[in-house]
C-alpha cells in the first residue's frame, strides 16, 4: 500500500468515523438512561435514510437539509413511543424491553419493505460526484460535508449534555436512577427525553450515512452490529467513549479496505467487539460497573 | 394423572404413523418446519425461559450447523443423518465459548454478543469462498430416495429431534440444575448468594440451548440440498423462536412447542391468504407487531396465563396475596 | 418462587395444550384425505391429465380445439416468486413477464384449447417457503405445469422439489453452476447462456483485436454476487489464456458505494481494461471514481448496469460512450414476438417507462412452455422435458436450445454506448447488430 493511499483511508476513515460516533451516540445515550440496547436503533436510522431519500427525490430537498425535518419527527415519535410502550415496561424484566426493540427493529423493516420496496437505494445528489485534491489526497465532497455535519451535531448534543438542566438530569440518571430521583430528578419524563434524543441522534444520521452507503430495508442488521461495537469499545454508556471508539474503528475500517479487502472490513468491528469483552468488558472508557454489562 | 402423561406419547405416535395417511408432500413438509421450530425453540427457552437470558443469536449456531454439515457432505461424503449430532455437540461447544466471553458478567452484553455472532458467522461463509463457495453457496448432493419418500427421513429426524429437546428440556426441569436456572432468572444475586455458580449455569444452559440449532440446521442444509449465506442466516429464523417460546409460555417445557404449532400454520395462512404482492412485509410487521403486543400484554403466555386464570376461576374470591404469589414467567 | 414456577403448568392447561395439539393433527389430517385417495395422491398428479392425453389423438393445430381434458377447465400453471424481501424487484418483474404472455395466450384462444391461469404465491424471498410453496403446488394445488421464481438461490432448492415429482421446471433467472451441476432432467434455464459465458462475446472480440492493439492487463473489480462471479471468472479464465494478465482481482460487498479507494487500486494497477461485476449502482459509482481520478482504460465492460438505459444515462451522461455491456434481449430486439411483447407490455403496465429484461425473461419462459406443450402435444412433464432437450425454441431472447442438464446452448448480445445510444454490436450474425464494437473507448 503506497503512503498516499494510506493518507488517504486515515482522512476517509477519520470523516467516516464522525457520522458513527454521531449514531452510536445516540444508541449509548439510550442505553446510559435505560440500560437497554435499542437493537431497533439501526433500523432508525434506515428509516430516516430512506425518509430523507424520498424528501429529495420527490420535494428536491437536499439530504443535508432534510435532517432538520427528520430530527424533529424523530423526536417526536421517540417520545411517543416511550410513552405509549417503553414507559410500561419500566421496572419490570429488562429483557422484555430488549424484545420490544427486537419488534420496533422488525416493523421497521417491514415498513420500509412495503413502503419503498427493497431495492438497495443511496441519496445521490449532484455534488455526489465532486471530490478534491490536496496534497494527493483525494477527498469526496460527501464526506467531508457529512463528517463536519456529524461533527457539528455531535458538538451541539454535547452542550445540550454539559451545559443545560436536562443534560445534568441524563447524566444523573445514567450515573444512578435512584440517587437521581432521590435529588429530584423526574427519573421517567428524564428518560423519555433522552430516548427521544437518542432517536433523533439515529435520524441526523441517517441522511448522512444514506450519502455514503447503499441501503435496503436488512441493511439494519449490518448497522446495528458496528454500531454495537462502536459503543462496547467505548464502553457502553459513555459518549466519550463513543466517539473515540467510532473514530478508531471508522479509521481501522477504511484501512482494512485498502490493506486488505472491502470484504474483510466488517471483521473489524467484530473483532474489537469480542476482543473487548474477552479482555475489558467495561470498554475504553466505561463507567458503568461490571454488574450491569 | 394418567391421561397428562398418556397425552404425548399419544400424539408422538400419531405424528410417527401420519405419514402413512397422508402422503401431501405439503402437510408433511409444513409438519416437520413446525418440529423443526419447535425443537429450537423448546432449546431457546432453556435459556430465554429459564435462565431468563434472552438470545438474539440462535440463528448464527442453526447457520454454523448447515454449513459445517454441508461440508461434511461435500468434501468428506458424511451423511446429516450422522453428523446432526455431532454438529449439535459442536454448536454447543462454540455456544460454551460465547457463553464465556458474554455470560460471566450479568446483562447486556449476552444480547449483544449474540446479536453480533450471527454476522460473524455469515461474513466467514461468505468470505471463505474457497471452502464455503461464496456468496454462490454448497450445493449439497440429493438423497438417493425415490420422489414420495425423499421427505420421510427429514419428516422423521425433525420429530425426532423435537423429541429430545422436550426430553431433555423436562429433565433440566426436574434438575437441580434447572431450580438453579430458574433461581438465576428470579433473582441472579440471591442466586450467587446461595451458592449456585451461576457463570458455569449459564453457559452450561446456553450451550444446551443452542444445541438443538446447530443440529436443526444440518438437517435443514440437506433439506434443501443448499445452504448460502443467506438462507442460513435469516433472521426470521431466530424472531420465530422467541415468538413461539413467548406466546406459548416462556419458562415452561411446552410453552414453546405449543407456541410453534400456532405459528406455523398461521403464518402460512398469512402467506396463502393476504394478497401475494403484500405477504411478504405483511407478514414480517404481522410476526414484529405480535412480539410486541405479547412483550406488552401477554408476557407470561398461554400456558402461564390460562393456568393462572383456571387458578383464580377455582377460587371463589382470591385474595391479594393469593395473587402476588402467582408466577410471572417473565420476570 | 421456585416452588410457583413448577407448578406453573397445572393439569388443566397440559389437557388444553394436549387438545391444541390433537386439533392441529385433525385440521391436517382432514385437510391430507380431501383428495379422492390418500394414498393415490402420493403420485405425481400430473399423471391423470397425462394418462388422458395419450388417448385422445394430436391435434395438427396448435392452440385451436381442446385435446386434453377437462376443456372446461383451465390448465394452472403454478410459481412461488418473489414478490416481496430483498428480491422483489426483479421477482416483480419477471412476474409480469408471465403475466403478459398468460393475458396473450388467453386472449388467443388459451393454450391447447383451454385457459390458462397463474396460480401464483409470494416467498418473501426465502428459501424455505418458497420449497413450501412448490411442495403445495404439487401436491395440494396439483398444477398443471411450473415456473422458476427469480434469483438462483431459490431455483437451486425449488428446482430440486420439481425434480422429485417429476415436473418440469422451466425457468428464466437461475443461471448459476448449481442449477446444473446436480444432473437434473427436468430443469431447463430460458436466457441464451449460462451466466458464465455472459461476457463471452466481449473477450472474443478482445481476443481478436490484431496483437499490437490489444490490451495486456485486465482488471476485475467485483460485487459479491454468484451471478457476477460466475461471469468474471468465466472472462478471467479465457483471457488469461489469451495472454492477458490480471492485475487487478477484488471482491467486494452488496452494500459498497464508494469507489474510491477501489479506483485508486485499479488506476494504480496500470490496468488498461476493466471487467466489472457489477449490478447497478456499483457500475455507477465505479465510472465516477474512475473519471474523478482520471484513469482512461482502453475498454471497460460491466456484467449489469449499463442496460438499464434511461437511469444509467441519467446517473452518468456523456461517461456513458464506450461502455460495454452484455444482455440476452433488448427493448429494440427482432426476435420472435417481441414487437407483440413490447407493446403488451406498455399496455399493461403503463407507469413503467422501461421493460426491465426480467420481464423478457418471464415472457420468454412463456413462450417456452407454449411451444413445449404443443410439441409434445400433452401436460405429461416427462413428455414435456424430451421435448425441450430435443428442440429449440424462438423466444424475444432469440433460439434458445438446451443441452441434457437444462443449459442453454446460445450467445448473448454485446453491447456498446455510443453517443448515448446502446447498441447491440456483437455477434455478427445477429440481426440486432447496428454497429462495430469501438476500441479503444473515448475519455471520460
Amino acid at each position: 500500500m503506497s503512503g498516499e493511499l494510506l493518507a488517504q483511508s486515515i482522512v476517509l476513515g477519520f470523516l467516516t468515523g464522525g457520522v458513527y460516533a454521531l449514531t452510536a451516540s445516540g444508541l449509548t445515550l439510550i442505553f446510559g438512561v435505560m440500560r437497554v440496547v435499542n437493537v431497533a436503533h439501526a433500523a432508525m436510522i434506515v428509516m430516516s435514510a430512506y425518509l430523507s431519500w424520498w424528501l429529495y427525490r420527490t420535494l428536491g430537498l437536499d439530504p443535508l437539509l432534510s435532517i432538520f425535518v427528520v430530527v424533529p419527527v424523530f423526536f417526536v415519535l421517540g417520545a411517543l413511543v416511550h410513552r405509549v410502550i417503553l414507559r410500561r415496561l419500566a421496572g419490570r424484566d429488562l429483557t422484555l424491553t430488549v424484545l420490544v426493540t427486537f419488534g420496533f427493529a422488525i416493523i421497521l423493516e417491514g415498513l420500509q419493505g412495503t413502503l419503498f420496496s427493497s431495492n438497495f437505494q443511496a441519496i445521490n445528489t449532484p455534488y455526489s460526484l465532486n471530490a478534491f485534491e490536496v496534497l494527493g489526497i483525494f477527498v469526496p465532497l460527501v464526506r467531508l460535508l457529512s463528517g463536519a455535519v456529524a461533527l457539528v451535531l455531535l458538538g451541539g448534543l454535547y452542550l445540550v449534555l454539559g451545559r443545560t438542566d436536562l443534560g445534568r438530569a441524563i447524566r444523573a440518571t445514567t450515573q444512578d436512577p435512584r440517587s437521581a430521583a432521590l435529588v429530584g430528578v423526574n427519573v421517567e419524563r428524564v428518560t423519555m427525553l433522552a430516548f427521544a434524543l437518542g432517536v433523533s441522534m439515529a435520524a441526523a444520521g441517517g441522511p448522512l450515512l444514506g450519502m455514503l452507503f447503499a441501503f435496503y430495508p436488512s441493511t439494519h442488521w449490518l448497522w446495528i452490529g458496528k454500531l454495537l461495537a462502536i459503543v462496547v469499545l467505548g464502553g457502553l454508556g459513555s459518549l466519550r467513549g463513543a466517539f473515540v471508539a467510532a473514530v478508531v474503528l471508522g479509521l481501522a475500517e477504511q484501512v482494512m479496505n485498502v490493506a486488505a479487502s472491502p470484504d474483510w472490513a466488517p471483521l473489524v468491528f467484530y473483532g474489537f467487539l469480542f476482543g473487548v469483552l474477552i479482555v475489558r468488558p467495561r470498554g475504553l472508557f466505561g463507567t458503568l460497573g461490571r454488574e450491569s454489562l | 394423572m394418567r391421561i397428562r402423561r398418556l397425552a404425548p406419547v399419544l400424539a408422538l405416535a400419531l405424528f410417527a404413523l401420519l405419514p402413512i395417511f397422508v402422503r401431501e408432500g405439503f402437510y408433511l413438509d409444513l409438519l416437520l418446519f413446525t418440529f423443526m421450530y419447535a425443537a429450537m425453540s423448546v432449546g431457546w427457552d432453556i435459556m430465554g425461559g429459564y435462565a431468563g437470558y434472552v438470545s438474539l443469536g440462535h440463528v448464527g449456531f442453526f447457520g454454523l450447523g448447515s454449513y459445517v454439515a454441508g461440508l461434511l457432505v461435500v468434501h468428506y461424503g458424511i451423511p446429516v443423518f450422522l453428523s446432526a449430532p455431532f454438529v449439535g455437540l459442536l454448536a454447543a461447544v462454540v455456544g460454551a465459548g460465547l457463553g464465556w466471553i458474554s455470560l460471566r458478567a450479568r446483562g447486556t452484553s449476552f444480547v449483544i454478543v449474540t446479536l453480533t455472532f450471527t454476522y460473524v458467522v455469515q461474513l466467514l461463509a461468505l468470505n471463505l469462498r474457497g471452502i464455503t463457495g461464496g456468496s454462490s453457496g454448497l450445493y449439497l448432493p440429493l438423497l438417493d430416495l425415490p420422489g414420495d419418500l425423499v421427505i420421510l427421513p427429514f419428516y422423521y429426524s425433525m420429530l425426532a429431534l423435537l423429541v429430545v429437546a422436550i426430553l431433555v428440556s423436562i429433565a433440566i426441569r426436574r434438575s437441580k440444575f434447572g431450580l438453579g436456572l430458574i433461581a438465576i432468572r428470579e433473582e441472579e444475586g440471591k442466586a450467587d448468594g446461595s451458592g449456585v455458580n451461576t457463570s458455569l449455569y449459564k453457559i452450561l444452559a446456553f450451550a444446551i440451548s443452542v444445541s438443538f440449532a446447530g443440529a436443526a440446521g444440518a438437517l435443514h442444509a440437506q433439506y434443501l440440498n443448499y445452504v448460502d449465506p443467506d438462507l442460513a442466516f435469516e433472521l426470521i429464523i431466530t424472531l420465530n423462536l422467541i415468538i413461539m417460546s413467548l406466546v406459548g409460555s416462556r419458562g415452561t417445557v411446552w410453552g414453546p412447542v405449543l407456541g410453534a404449532f400456532i405459528l406455523m400454520p398461521l403464518s402460512q395462512y398469512l402467506i396463502y391468504l393476504t394478497p401475494s404482492q403484500i405477504a411478504g412485509q405483511v407478514h414480517l410487521i404481522a410476526l414484529g407487531v405480535i412480539l410486541v403486543l405479547v412483550v406488552m400484554f401477554m408476557p407470561d403466555g398461554i400456558i402461564t396465563t390460562y393456568g393462572t386464570w383456571r387458578r383464580r376461576r377455582g377460587t371463589a374470591r382470591p385474595t391479594d396475596a393469593e395473587s402476588a404469589q402467582l408466577p410471572e414467567a417473565a420476570a | 418462587m421456585v416452588d410457583s414456577s413448577q407448578s406453573m403448568v397445572s393439569p388443566g392447561v397440559r389437557r388444553f395444550l394436549v387438545g391444541l395439539v390433537a386439533s392441529v393433527i385433525v385440521v391436517a389430517g382432514c385437510s391430507g384425505s380431501a383428495s379422492p385417495s390418500p394414498v393415490a395422491s402420493a403420485a405425481p398428479p400430473a399423471s391423470a391429465p397425462a394418462s388422458a392425453a395419450e388417448s385422445s389423438a394430436p391435434s395438427a393445430e396448435p392452440s385451436a380445439a381442446c385435446v386434453i381434458p377437462p376443456c372446461d377447465q383451465p390448465i394452472v400453471i403454478g410459481v412461488s416468486q418473489a414478490l416481496t424481501g430483498d428480491k422483489s424487484d426483479p421477482g416483480t418483474a419477471i412476474e409480469h413477464g408471465y403475466q403478459v404472455w398468460v393475458k396473450e395466450i388467453n386472449d388467443a384462444g388459451g393454450l391447447l384449447g383451454r385457459k390458462v391461469e397463474l396460480k401464483e404465491y409470494d416467498n418473501q424471498s426465502l428459501a424455505d417457503t418458497a420449497v413450501s410453496q412448490i411442495e403445495r403446488l404439487v401436491t395440494v394445488d396439483k398444477v398443471d405445469l411450473l415456473v422458476g421464481p427469480f434469483s438462483s438461490a431459490l431455483t437451486i432448492p425449488t428446482s430440486a422439489i420439481a425434480e422429485k415429482y417429476k415436473m418440469a421446471f422451466v425457468e428464466g433467472a437461475g443461471g448459476a453452476p448449481g442449477v446444473f451441476s446436480r444432473q437434473f432432467h427436468y430443469v431447463f434455464f430460458v436466457q441464451p447462456a449460462v451466466a458464465a459465458k455472459q461476457a463471452d462475446p466481449f473477450v472474443n472480440f478482445i481476443v481478436s483485436l490484431p496483437a499490437d492493439q490489444r490490451p495486456k492487463s485486465a482488471a476485475y473489480p467485483q460485487q459479491d454476487d454468484p451471478f457476477v462471479s460466475a461471469t468474471e471468472d468465466g472472462a478471467q479464465a479465457t483471457l488469461e489464456a489469451a495472454g492477458i494478465k490480471t492485475v487487478y482481482k477484488q471482491v467486494y460487498p452488496p452494500t459498497q458505494t464508494d469507489f474510491a479507494s477501489i479506483a485508486a487500486a485499479v488506476k494504480s494497477s496500470g490496468a488498461d481494461i476493466v471487467l466489472g461485476g457489477t449490478i447497478f449502482g456499483d457500475a455507477v459509482g465505479q465510472v465516477q471514481a474512475y473519471a474523478s481520478i482520471n484513469y482512461q482504460p482502453k475498454a471497460v465492460y460491466f456484467t449489469s448496469g449499463p442496460s438499464t438505459v434511461g437511469a444509467f444515462k441519467q446517473a452518468l451522461g456523456d461517461k456513458v460512450n464506450g461502455i460495454f455491456t452484455g444482455d440476452g434481449w433488448i427493448e429494440a430486439s427482432k426476435a420472435t414476438g417481441n414487437v407483440n411483447f413490447v407493446a403488451e407490455y406498455h399496455a399493461m403496465f403503463p407507469n413503467e417507462k422501461e421493460i426491465p429484461g426480467e420481464a423478457a425473461e418471464g415472457y420468454s419462459v412463456g413462450q417456452v412452455l407454449l411451444a413445449a406443450v404443443t410439441g409434445a402435444q400433452s401436460l405429461d412433464n416427462t413428455k414435456i422435458a424430451d421435448w425441450l432437450h430435443a428442440n429449440k425454441v424462438d423466444t424475444v431472447q432469440g433460439p434458445i436450445g438446451w443441452d441434457e442438464l437444462g443449459r442453454p446452448n446460445g450467445s448473448f448480445l454485446l453491447e456498446q454506448y455510443s453517443n448515448g445510444q446502446l447498441n447491440v454490436v456483437a455477434p455478427s450474425d445477429d440481426p440486432n447488430k447496428a454497429a462495430d464494437p469501438a476500441y479503444p473507448k473515448p475519455n471520460w
